[in-house]
Parts: C-alpha cells; sequence; structure tokens
C-alpha cells in the first residue's frame, strides 16, 4: 500500500460524493449552459461585436471558456471543497475510515484531489465543448496548444488555491458559515475592487491578467504569467500543506512529523518570495525608467549633432541582433564631445571616425558620450560609425507616459487583457519602432526638464538587414534583396526616424496613380480576399477616393511612394505621447494593425458583408454583391487617418519651451472647416454639438468646460506638467490651438488664413520648425500680434461670461418672396474681452462651414453686448454658440429654431453685428434670483451611513457640477449643468431625489415695496423627464412672508418649458422665501431660479 | 483529561487476551473512551497501550492495520452505496486487489445479511442493517483486533443474538474481540475474560465465572408485604420483584440480611454486576 494508492482510493470515493451533491450537479450544468450559449452566440453564429477578437486569435475561444468557468467555479469550490471537513465532523460513520493505516497526508490530499478531479474533468468537458464549437464555426482554426496553456495556467493554480484556501480557512475557523461569508468576501473584494490594481497581483482567476496569446509570438510575458501563476499555485499548496499538519486525527506515527508545516512554510514563502520578486522587478522597472529620464535630463542641453545621413546595417540573430550605424552629419555647437541615445539594452562594441580611427567614448545606460578627440565647431562635419548588438529593452520605451498609465490593463472588449509589447524581438518577428531607440540617434531621448530633446530632424536614410531564413524584412523604402539573403531599404525621402519589422510576411500589391499599396500579412491569415471577391475591377478607385479625400480633407499631400497595412502581433501596444496626436501604430508608409484586426469588429469582413446583404435584402434597396463590397471596404478605410502621413512625417514644429507645439499645430490643422469633414470627423472635434450633447446627456461638464475652468485657475505650463491633469491634456492644447489663431482668423478671414498656414507648411516640409517663428510669420501674414499670445500661456486666464438670448427669427414674405432674418443677442458680461464661434446651420444640405456666414468668430469685449443681424433665404436651422475658452457651463450652447415669427412687408433689418448698451441683469419690477446667486439656498446634508455616503460619491470632486443618472439620482442637492436650465453664463440647478419633504431648496427675495407680486418658476423639464414622466409630478413651493406661509404647487406634466406662474402673492416688507421642497411623486426634484414681478 | 479537568480514565492496568472480552460499565464509566483510545482515534494523557506488540504511541500505523472497529454512534453516512461503504473500507484497510475484494466485500455482506440491500444508500438502511454495516466493515480485512462499542444498542432482541453470535463466531478465531456494553446480557458465556468499568475504573476483571463467584451467597430471596417492599427498597438494591397475590417476591443482592426472611439463591452475571456496582458505588447503603 503505498502513498499514491491511498490518495487515489479517497480522491475516488470524494469525487464520487462530489458527482452526487445536486449542488455540483447544478453548477455543472449551469456552466455548461452558460458556455454553450456564449459559444454558440459569440462563435458560432458570431452575433456580437466581440465575435472578431475571439475568431481571428483562435486561441481567444478557450481562453474565454476557462475565464467563465473559473470565475463559476472559483465561487463553487469554495462550498464544496470546505464541506468535506464539515462532513467529517458531522458524519458519525466517517471514524472508521480514521482508524484504517492512511496517513492524515493521504487522507487530505485525497479528500482534495477528489475535489480538484471533479472540477478538472468539468474543465476537461468545457474544453471539448469548446473544441466542437472551435471546429463548428466557420473559418476558425482550432489552436490545440492553448487549450492546454489556459487549462494550466488559468484552471489548474486557481482550483488549486482557492481550494486550499477553503479547506485551510475551514480548518481554522471551524465554522462553516463563517468561512464562507469570509471568503466570498475576499472573492468579491479581489473581483470588483482590487481587480487589475498593484500589477493584477490579487487577480488569482487571471481574470485581468494578460493572457492573449497571440498566433505569431506566442505569449511575450511568460516570466510575468509564471510568476503571478506560481504564486497562487504555491500559496495554493502552502495552505493544503497546512491543513494537513492542523488536520485532527492522530498521525500515523508519533514522531513529530515536520514534513508538512515545513512544506507549508516552504510554499508560502517560495509564494510570497514569487510576489515580491513579482513586484519587485515591475517597481525596478518603473525605478529605471526614472533613472533614464534623470540620465537624459542630465544631457539634454549637451552638445549634439545633426545627422544628415544614416547607412544602418543589422543581422538579426535568434534572440538579438549584431548592427552598424555610420552616420554623417555637422555639429550643432562647437564641442569635442556629442551626445548619442542608443537603447540601454544594446552594448556599443567599438565607435569610429571618419578614418577609421577607434573614437573614445563613455556610456551611461542609454547615452553614448563620443569623444571626437579634436574641438568641431557648430557646422562642421561629423562622421562616425557605432558598432553595437544586443537585445532591446522596451522598458526604455515611452518614459514619458505615467507610471499608472503603463500599469493600466489592455483590455479589450472587457474580456480579454492583452500584454502591452512596444517591441519584439524573438526568432520568427523583429519589430522595432523609433521608440525603441535601435539605432543611435543624436542627443537624448525624454526629458521632463527641457523639451529641447523633442527637436527632430529629417535624415536619409539607408538600411541593410540581414534577417533569419524564412523572414521578411521592411523599413521604409523598397526592399531589394541580395545575393547573400540581406535586404536593402534606400527610402526615397528624408525620414524622422526609421522603423524595422521582420516576419513570416506575404504580400499584396496594387499600384494607384504611382503609389503602390501593400497588405502585408502573416501567412495564413488572409481570410479577407475571398470576401471581397467582387471588388477587382473597383479597388483601384476606391483606393483612390480614399487617398484623394485624405488630402483634399487636410490640404496636405501624401508625400510617399507606397503605402502598406502591415500585420504585427496581437500585443503590440503604443501610447500617444502629449506632443502628438499620431503613435507608434504609424510609421512613415505604414500602418501597423495587430492580428488580423481582431480588436475590430468592422474587420470581420466577411460578417460584416452578410449583415449589409441581411439589410440591403430587408429594406429592399437591392445592393449588388460589389456594392456591398465597396461599403465595408469604405467603412474599414475611414477607419484609418491619413493625417499622421501627411503631416507628422512631413513637418515638425518644435519650441524649447513648449513641448506640445507640435500638437497646438496638429489640432489647428485637423479641425474641420466644411460640413462634410465634420461628418467624418465629429470625434475630432468634440465642440460640435453631436459630442457636446454626448457628453452632456447626463447633465455632466464636459472636458472643454472642465479644462477651461482649470485654465482660469492655472498656467498652461503648471497644467501639462501635473499627472493628475493628464485626461485633460488634449481638451487643454485643443482649446489653446483654437483661441490661439482666433484673432488672426477674425482678422484676416478663416479660409485665408487657413491657407497662409498651409503656405508656409509647404515652404517647410522635412525641416524642423521653429514654433515661436512660424507663429511670427503667421502673425505678419494676417496682420494679427499671434506670437505675444504665447506669453499669455504663463498665467492663467481671465475667464470671459457671455449671456446668449434666445434668437428670434422673423420670415417676412413679400411679393411670394420669403426671407428671414434672424437676430441673436450675444453679451460678455465679464471683465475679460473673450472672443466666440458661431455657427448657423440652414435647412440646406449644400452649405459648407467655409462660409463666414454660417461659421465665424467673433470678439466680445468686456461688458460688450451685441445684437447680431443675420438674413437667409431658407429658414436657419439651428444655432450653436461655442465660447471657447470662457466660464460659460455649458461652453456650447445649441438653439434649435423652433418658432418662426410671420411678418409682413418689407424687412428693414440690415445684416450685421451691432454694438448695444450693457444690459442690466434685473430691473425695479422685475428680478430673476438664480441658483448661482447668494439669495439662493439649500438645506444642509443631514449625516448619513456609510453606505448611503458611498452610495453617493461623486468621483469628480474637483468640479462642482456633476453627472447623475436617472436610475439613481443623488439623495442631496447636487449642482448640475445642462444648456436647458436657467443662468447667465452657468446654467446650472441643484437637483435631488424626491422623498418626503425633508429637503429644501430656498430662494430669499427682499422686498422693496410692500404690493401684489406674480412668482414665476423655471421649469426644464427635456432634460430630466425620464422617469418623470409619471402622473402626480408635481413640485411643492411655500411661499413665506411675514411669518405666514402659502403652499403653492405646480404641476410638471402640464408646465411647458421657461417660465411658469406660480401665482400672485401680497408681500409685505420684509424678505420672501420661496421654498421648494423635495416632495414629489416624480423620480427628482429640480431647483433652478424663481422671478419675481411687481404687478 | 477532557480540557475542563475531568479524567476520564485512571489507573487503567488490562491485559486482554484473545477472545472475546467484554467490557461493562454503566453509561459516562468510560468505555467509550477506552475503545477510542484503543483505536488511536484518542491521544492518552499518560500511559501505555500495547496491541500485539506494537506500542500505540509509536506505531499507530501497524496497529491500524490490524484494528477493525465500530462506534458506538453509527448512523450517519455519506451519500455511499452499502457496498461502496464496505469496498471503501476494505480498499482503506490495504485490500487492493480488486476481484478478491469484490469477492470479500460481497462475502461479507451475504455474511452480515446485506447482500440484497448492496445497492442501496446506506443512509436509507435501518437501524439494525446500518449496524451490521458496521460490523462488516470492521471486519472486512481479517483484523487481529475487532472493537465494537455498545454495538447493541437500539436494535431489537433478534438482531442483539444475531449480533452476539456473529461476534461469538468472530471470537473463536485466534482474534481479539473488545466488546463494550452496558448490556449485562451482551456478555455471553463466550467472553472469556471480562471487565467492569466504573467511574473511569476497572473494578474488577477476570472470568465471567469469577465475577459470578464473587456474588455466591450474596444474592436474596425475600417474600415480604408492600409495605416492606418500599423499606426493603431504601435498604438494598433490589434486582427484580415479582407479585404474588398481595405480597412480593423480592430479589436483593447484599451481603447479609438482617431482619427479614431471606432465602439465598445462586447469582447470574446480571447480580454479580449490581453486587460490584453496590460495593463500588455504595448507592444503596445507607451508613
Amino acid at each position: 500500500m503505498n502513498f499514491f494508492s491511498n490518495i487515489q482510493i479517497v480522491s475516488k470515493y470524494e469525487s464520487k460524493l462530489l458527482l452526487r451533491s445536486w449542488f455540483f450537479r447544478i453548477f455543472a450544468f449551469l456552466s455548461l449552459f452558460i458556455i454553450t450559449v456564449y459559444d454558440l452566440v459569440l462563435v458560432v453564429f458570431e452575433s456580437d461585436s466581440i465575435s472578431w477578437s475571439i475568431k481571428a486569435l483562435a486561441s481567444n475561444i478557450p481562453y474565454l471558456n476557462l475565464l467563465i468557468l473559473n470565475e463559476i467555479q472559483s465561487i463553487v469550490a469554495i462550498f464544496l471543497a470546505a464541506d468535506f471537513l464539515k462532513r467529517d465532523k458531522k458524519l458519525d460513520t466517517s471514524e472508521v475510515f480514521y482508524v484504517r493505516p492512511l496517513s492524515n497526508a493521504e487522507y487530505v490530499i485525497g479528500k482534495i484531489w477528489g475535489n480538484v478531479r471533479v472540477f478538472l474533468i468539468l474543465n476537461l468537458v468545457v474544453m471539448v465543448l469548446s473544441v466542437l464549437f472551435n471546429f463548428i464555426a466557420p473559418n476558425t482554426p482550432i489552436d490545440w496548444m492553448a487549450y492546454l496553456i489556459y487549462f494550466l495556467l488559468i484552471s489548474i493554480p486557481t482550483l488549486v488555491y482557492i481550494i486550499g484556501l477553503s479547506v485551510f480557512s475551514m480548518q481554522v475557523f471551524r465554522n462553516q458559515a463563517l468561512t464562507f461569508i469570509l471568503l466570498l468576501g475576499y472573492v468579491g473584494f479581489s473581483h470588483l475592487y482590487l481587480t487589475h490594481k498593484y500589477h493584477f497581483l490579487f487577480d488569482y482567476i487571471a481574470y485581468y491578467f494578460p493572457l492573449v496569446k497571440s498566433s505569431i509570438v506566442g505569449f511575450t510575458n511568460w516570466g510575468d504569467i509564471l510568476a503571478h501563476r506560481f504564486i497562487y499555485l504555491s500559496a495554493g499548496l502552502a495552505f493544503i500543506f497546512t491543513t494537513i499538519a492542523m488536520f485532527g486525527r492522530l498521525p500515523n506515527s508519533a514522531r513529530k512529523n515536520y514534513l508538512w508545516p515545513t512544506a507549508a512554510f516552504l510554499m508560502l514563502l517560495t509564494s510570497g518570495f514569487t510576489a515580491y520578486k513579482y513586484m519587485d522587478s515591475l517597481s525596478e522597472k518603473g525605478k529605471m525608467r526614472a533613472f533614464y529620464t534623470s540620465i537624459n535630463n542630465k544631457y539634454v542641453h549637451a552638445p549634439k549633432a545633426l545627422i544628415e545621413t544614416y547607412a544602418i546595417s543589422l543581422e538579426q540573430k535568434a534572440a538579438s541582433f549584431n548592427a552598424e550605424a555610420q552616420m554623417k552629419g555637422i555639429a550643432l555647437q562647437t564641442a569635442s564631445v556629442f551626445t548619442f541615445c542608443l537603447n540601454p539594452g544594446l552594448q556599443v562594441r567599438e565607435i569610429t571616425g571618419a578614418t577609421g580611427e577607434t573614437l573614445s567614448f563613455e556610456r551611461e545606460e542609454q547615452i553614448i558620450l563620443v569623444d571626437l578627440g579634436k574641438e568641431t565647431a557648430a557646422g562642421d562635419t561629423i562622421s562616425l560609425t557605432i558598432k553595437y548588438a544586443g537585445k532591446i529593452l522596451d522598458a526604455f520605451c515611452y518614459l514619458d507616459i505615467p507610471h499608472e498609465e503603463l500599469q493600466k490593463p489592455n483590455r479589450v472588449n472587457d474580456i480579454f487583457t492583452s500584454d502591452k509589447q512596444y517591441a519584439f524581438q524573438t526568432g520568427n518577428f523583429l519589430l522595432f519602432t523609433p521608440e525603441t531607440y535601435w539605432y543611435p540617434r543624436a542627443g537624448t531621448a525624454y526629458s521632463n526638464e527641457s523639451p529641447d530633446w523633442q527637436q527632430t530632424y529629417f535624415s536619409r536614410y539607408k538600411l541593410k538587414i540581414k534577417p533569419l531564413p524564412g523572414l521578411i524584412p521592411l523599413s521604409q523604402g523598397e526592399a531589394v534583396e541580395n545575393a547573400d539573403g540581406s535586404y536593402s531599404f534606400l527610402p526615397e525621402y528624408p525620414l524622422q526616424a526609421l522603423s524595422l519589422i521582420a516576419g513570416k510576411y506575404k504580400q499584396q500589391s496594387l499600384t494607384v496613380d504611382s503609389v503602390q499599396y501593400n497588405i502585408r500579412y502573416f501567412e495564413g491569415h488572409d481570410y479577407y480576399t475571398a470576401a471581397f471577391d467582387a471588388l477587382q475591377d473597383t479597388l483601384s478607385s476606391i483606393i483612390r477616393d480614399y487617398k484623394l479625400s485624405m488630402e483634399r480633407k487636410y490640404k496636405l499631400d501624401y508625400p510617399f511612394s507606397r503605402l502598406s497595412l502591415v500585420e504585427v502581433p496581437a500585443q503590440f501596444f503604443s501610447y500617444k505621447h502629449a506632443w502628438s496626436k499620431a503613435d507608434e501604430t504609424m510609421q512613415p508608409e505604414m500602418f501597423f494593425i495587430t492580428e488580423k484586426a481582431w480588436t475590430n469588429p468592422l474587420f470581420n469582413v466577411a460578417k460584416s458583408i452578410k449583415n449589409q446583404k441581411r439589410r440591403s435584402s430587408r429594406s429592399g434597396v437591392g445592393e449588388t454583391d460589389e456594392e456591398m463590397q465597396v461599403a465595408i471596404l469604405s467603412r474599414i478605410l475611414w477607419e484609418y487617418s491619413l493625417f499622421p502621413q501627411l503631416y507628422n512625417f512631413q513637418f515638425n514644429v518644435f519650441s524649447s519651451d513648449w513641448p506640445i507645439a507640435n500638437k497646438v499645430i496638429e489640432y489647428y490643422l485637423q479641425n474641420p472647416q466644411s460640413d462634410t469633414d465634420a461628418d467624418e470627423n465629429s470625434s475630432m472635434s468634440a465642440m460640435s454639438s453631436a459630442a457636446y450633447i454626448l457628453n452632456n446627456e447626463n447633465n455632466e461638464m464636459t472636458g472643454y468646460e472642465k479644462a477651461n475652468l482649470l485654465m482660469g485657475k492655472h498656467h498652461f505650463k503648471d497644467l501639462l506638467a501635473r499627472d493628475e491633469y493628464r485626461e485633460f491634456m488634449d481638451f487643454f492644447i485643443e482649446s489653446k490651438s483654437n483661441w490661439l489663431f482666433a484673432p488672426a482668423e477674425i482678422n484676416q478671414g478663416m479660409i485665408a488664413f487657413r491657407d497662409s498656414v498651409y503656405a508656409v507648411l509647404e515652404r517647410n516640409t522635412f525641416r524642423n520648425m521653429q514654433f515661436e517663428h512660424l507663429l511670427d510669420t503667421l502673425g505678419n501674414i494676417s496682420r494679427t500680434d499671434i506670437l505675444s499670445q504665447i506669453a499669455g500661456w504663463n498665467q492663467p486666464v481671465d475667464l470671459p461670461a457671455y449671456t446668449v438670448s434666445n434668437p428670434v427669427v422673423s420670415q417676412y414674405t413679400h411679393r411670394d418672396k420669403e426671407v428671414y432674418v434672424m437676430k441673436l443677442l450675444v453679451s460678455n458680461h465679464s471683465d475679460n474681452d473673450g472672443m466666440i464661434q458661431l455657427t448657423i446651420r440652414e435647412n440646406k444640405p449644400s452649405a459648407t462651414r467655409s462660409d463666414p456666414k454660417i461659421n465665424r468668430k467673433l470678439r466680445l469685449s468686456a461688458h460688450q453686448t451685441r445684437q447680431l443681424v443675420s438674413v437667409w433665404d431658407e429658414a436657419p436651422k439651428e444655432v450653436e454658440i461655442n465660447t471657447m475658452i470662457s466660464g460659460n457651463i455649458p461652453a456650447v450652447i445649441t438653439y434649435p429654431i423652433v418658432d418662426i415669427n410671420k411678418e409682413k412687408g418689407v424687412i428693414t433689418d440690415i445684416e450685421g453685428d451691432y454694438i448695444l448698451p450693457d444690459r442690466g441683469w434685473n430691473t425695479a419690477d422685475e428680478m430673476i434670483i438664480d441658483n448661482e446667486d447668494s439669495l439662493f439656498s439649500f438645506s444642509a446634508p443631514v449625516i448619513m451611513g456609510l453606505l448611503p455616503k458611498w452610495l453617493n460619491k461623486t468621483n469628480d470632486k474637483a468640479f462642482k457640477y456633476s453627472g447623475y443618472s436617472w436610475w439613481r439620482p443623488p439623495i442631496q442637492w447636487s449642482a448640475t449643468t445642462n444648456q436647458a436650465y436657467y443662468g447667465r453664463n452657468i446654467r446650472s440647478a441643484y437637483l435631488v431625489k424626491s422623498g418626503s419633504g425633508n429637503k429644501t431648496a430656498t430662494w430669499k427675495y427682499p422686498v422693496l415695496s410692500p404690493g401684489d407680486y406674480e412668482v414665476y418658476y423655471f421649469v426644464s423639464k427635456s432634460n430630466d423627464s425620464r422617469g418623470n414622466n409619471r402622473s402626480g409630478d408635481t413640485y411643492h413651493f411655500r411661499i413665506i412672508n411675514d411669518m405666514e406661509t402659502e403652499d403653492a404647487y405646480l404641476n410638471m406634466q402640464n408646465a411647458g418649458n421657461g417660465w411658469e406662474s406660480l401665482g400672485v402673492y401680497y408681500f409685505h416688507s420684509d424678505t420672501v422665501g420661496i421654498v421648494l421642497t423635495n416632495e414629489n411623486k416624480g423620480r427628482t426634484v429640480v431647483a433652478d431660479a424663481v422671478k419675481i414681478v411687481k404687478k | 483529561m477532557f480540557p475542563n479537568g475531568n479524567q476520564a480514565l485512571k489507573n487503567i492496568n488490562l491485559e486482554i487476551p484473545t477472545g472475546m472480552f467484554g467490557l461493562l460499565g454503566p453509561n459516562g464509566a468510560g468505555k467509550s473512551t477506552l475503545m477510542r483510545i484503543l483505536v488511536a482515534l484518542l491521544e492518552p494523557t499518560s500511559g501505555d497501550v500495547n496491541i500485539f506488540g506494537y506500542d500505540l504511541r509509536k506505531q499507530r500505523k501497524e496497529i491500524r492495520g490490524i484494528l477493525g472497529y465500530l462506534p458506538q454512534d453509527f448512523r450517519f453516512f455519506a451519500k455511499y452505496k452499502t457496498y461502496e461503504f464496505l469496498d471503501y473500507a476494505a480498499r482503506l484497510s490495504g485490500m487492493n486487489n480488486g476481484k478478491q475484494r469484490k469477492q470479500t466485500v460481497d462475502a461479507m455482506l451475504e455474511n452480515v445479511g446485506l447482500f440484497d440491500a448492496r445497492e442501496r444508500y446506506a443512509n436509507k438502511l435501518s437501524g439494525g442493517m446500518k449496524r451490521r454495516l458496521g460490523i462488516a466493515q470492521a471486519l472486512i480485512h481479517n483484523p487481529k483486533v475487532i472493537i465494537v462499542d455498545e454495538p447493541t444498542t437500539g436494535l431489537d432482541p433478534e438482531e442483539r443474538i444475531r449480533f452476539r453470535n456473529l461476534l461469538s463466531e468472530i471470537s473463536e478465531k485466534e482474534v481479539i474481540v473488545i466488546l463494550s456494553t452496558h448490556i449485562v446480557g451482551d456478555i455471553s458465556s463466550a467472553c472469556k475474560c471480562m471487565a467492569l468499568m466504573n467511574r473511569g475504573e476497572v473494578s474488577f476483571f477476570g472470568t465471567p465465572e469469577e465475577m459470578l463467584k464473587k456474588a455466591e451467597g450474596k444474592v436474596w430471596r425475600i417474600r415480604v408485604s408492600g409495605d416492606e417492599l418500599h423499606a426493603i427498597d431504601k435498604l438494598y438494591p433490589v434486582i427484580s420483584t415479582i407479585p404474588l397475590g398481595v405480597d412480593w417476591e423480592v430479589q436483593v443482592v447484599a451481603d447479609e440480611i438482617r431482619g427479614y426472611e431471606a432465602e439465598s439463591c445462586s447469582p447470574n452475571l446480571e447480580h454479580a454486576y449490581v453486587y460490584y456496582m453496590e460495593n463500588d458505588l455504595n448507592l444503596w447503603t445507607n451508613d
């Protein structure tokens, strides 16, 4: 009788019990049912947008299935596993097994193995099921290895850990209910709160842990995966061994048995040590990154050269490479030692000078200080060759991205987590983007002290690469294969940087208008050609259209001779830098797409075409196959903006003071100027009303409004430097960009100024442009002092604030001819000068935004009121006032034109902007008290318990106006904003959940003379009508004057938008209080503004 | 020693020979504790137990290998079928040969009259059947020491007789059968040796005959009236009362009878048990 056979016996009978338990049976049935439904919907019928992420990466099928199963079984296992100890105690017949000659270890392990075994069988059944669905699913390969790997990585450690933890807890607490509560609490806490925090350390199921497997390079984070799973596997074993040691049966031998306590201790130690190493390596990476940045800071102003030509030759090895970079350029400063930067994972072997003489150098991590041996004057030629070798260290990439950002998981469809890989260097794939510094570049990498490092210069490149056998290299320029198996690239244009890719690529090419379009896909990944079978004849024209419309849109020409869509492994990831909207997924001449574009459902082309067919036949449109395929292909093409190819790889705007200079120009160029562009590009200009309304749906402040308020408090540089405002970065830059050029646009005209910008750019292709110089030039052209505005960026903005009245449109009919006059009153009631952008949309589609009558910016000085009069042949449809950088909330106000006054006779109004005298806010007989005024107050919140406090918590503490969800309105008065609310520049109101009437809002009115007054309340129903459409949605007011209280009710269902009367009251000479309570049968009560009019 | 300081057993010194050994004692005498120590479920605070040369403190595995045990409470089963329960027990005792084990299990089920119930879940068996399954599991691996704790509790007379006979049969072989009971009738003539336990101590150790001998001349038959019956009951431990018209015939245990006309009669084991209890506890003396 041996150890294993005893375990086997105990486990066999334990498994029998588990299989006979109804709890387990129901769980197993439910799991299989849920998984079947998931698989049918997602894998077989592809009925959801996430289907593509599963089908494109076949390994995601077992990944998804096992994730779902583990999610359920990790909870069920707690109930079942902890049960055996309880059962042993409860059943008086268990003792007859205790008196058998098996050891405690055999018994406990047997019991646990019996449980684990049944779960494993269930896992196997699930895997068989998913293989079956995988097999049925059309055009989906089966990744057999993935089934095994995910089973070992997800299921085994999770089960061992949770079962170990359960039995251990049961042993310690000796109370099943307590054990369940504690463990379920733990599961909930780790799964709902800790989630990916602390680099997934507490994610025992590996639900958030990056486990996406590429079909090209497999896993890219094996070290982390093994460490993470081992932490839980060994912790689980430690718990099991402790349970054995603590098991309440006399051991077989009287000798003190140290084996299991020792084993448990060792396992716990191993687990803890692995966890420590795992976390330490990450914090070490963080420290190294800070260290690299500090070194960049140290040398950011050190003398550097401008490299004019590069000749790089590189030989790929299995996990490293040897390279030589010949560089010729000119010294930018007079010096003998020049600074270069190279990935710190690469070792410099030798540096030689122009005549082959060895040059001495110093290396400090990434920095190479090359001593030319003699002083070189600024402008003199420099020539040197650096020989180096090694492996790219990817912790060196993205030094500018904050640690928290790097730690964020790369979640896809909220199910899969992919590792973030910036460079690849395996035997079958290689990818180096400029971010890796895979060849020496002049100067330093990212410095957080000076943007000087950013100056990019355009160089001529020559690249020769010898890849590993079977790999095809890609880079900029045409590839020429040499006799020795190496490839040469000679890009036709100067480039800021070079990228290098090598893999088992296949190619499809098409030349249209002398540009070669390529698709570089991995072997076996051509899933799309068959789907686009009807496009043979039209493909060229679709591509031509795409390129031309992109060029038209940005008024820039595509500069290169080829454009390739390059497939890269699933884990490839890039961040957007603060200084550019372009990221590393785009390289000159290239777009990268991760494996079959697995994250983008649009690329499920067969399915998309099928859906299009279904829609077409349902609507009876009767599109041809070709038309449908064209529609799908066009949608895919328009996913990719050519902007970085048109702008970023041709131009560079640089400022020693402003690291975001280039982005300011990018934003300006990307802002749509025609209506057609606006449609395609609404996401780029979120200032457009569609995006505004989207953000404002929940009465929340938009990013622009928050950015405006922050710009009013802090100066621009401060805002850019602070990580806590990173989420508003793009809002700051876009607003500043719009504001910067607005005066020039007003002076010169929007179109004329824009044309000047393009003209200046065109003179500077492939050149570094000084931002300040560019602004000066543009200022001269537009006769505007643009440059001096930059000085103002060092101070907080004095925010202007505007009041906009409802536009009044009148229709004049004269001799059967209709003319419309629109009058709009806008005042700047602040002490600060400002500008606004006015857009009037007509009812005819042909209108373009380039027409200054339709779209223009105008100045509004402090305390200035303007009446804007315009005359139209067609009725205007909508007016949009964008207050740009202002204290207005909402910052964009849109008025749909609904009521048109009919007038007879000839119009007397003349188009133009008229300056009116400053209007007073209140008159002697009429006073409006808004919730923003000091005369408004609301009942103080009562002390709350922790739970309601937590439920009522708003995440955005920095901003006064918070959004709310209509199904969970705030339980205390909360400030919200919406353009339908009343307000001068801040259209806000306080909102509270309806209740018993214990919450009140009060407007106080100081009565100047006794008499009759009519009281009005401002109703805005459009925004919070959801949930308020019940009968009984009636506001209860109390009007208090001279110790008397009168009740007033306002039925919100019958009330219209705007001022609604609450009745006429006699007020004595005193202060009147108008009190609104939260007593209401509707869902919410809104406290906005009251108006009191003397009768 | 219990955590509260109570001592369940003290000064136990027994040498149990092969054959059936009866351990008699009232409830709470410490029988079960002794049994649980013998089957290595409990560890004695002090002292040594030696079973067939194996030291219970050091060689539990060996002892567990030669042990069959039927606990006092044997009612609640995990969801096993009758034969599975037996098979599980057999396998844990080292019967690895599947075919042989199956035969043994079947034979044992036949032996205890459970063959027809073999497919039934053990939990669904009647009280008597559960006991039989209990004895079957204790015997399945031919143990050298069989320890049965109060096996007849709750059984009907027929089942009890069957049980007793089964144990007698087994005790014929070269094994030790330790039978603990509080029912004197269970200590049949098959018991070669017995001990009487009370308050955690052994008050008698020897053969049943020796025990009987100790009670010889101590059992009396007295004829009394109804009123006297109450007086007698207070003076002496009464074993039986038989109504004889207006009078009663009473059997009592005592060294001597004073004041009544008593007739000595030959003792049985029950008389001896009562005699011992009376001596031990002085329950009925008025001193």
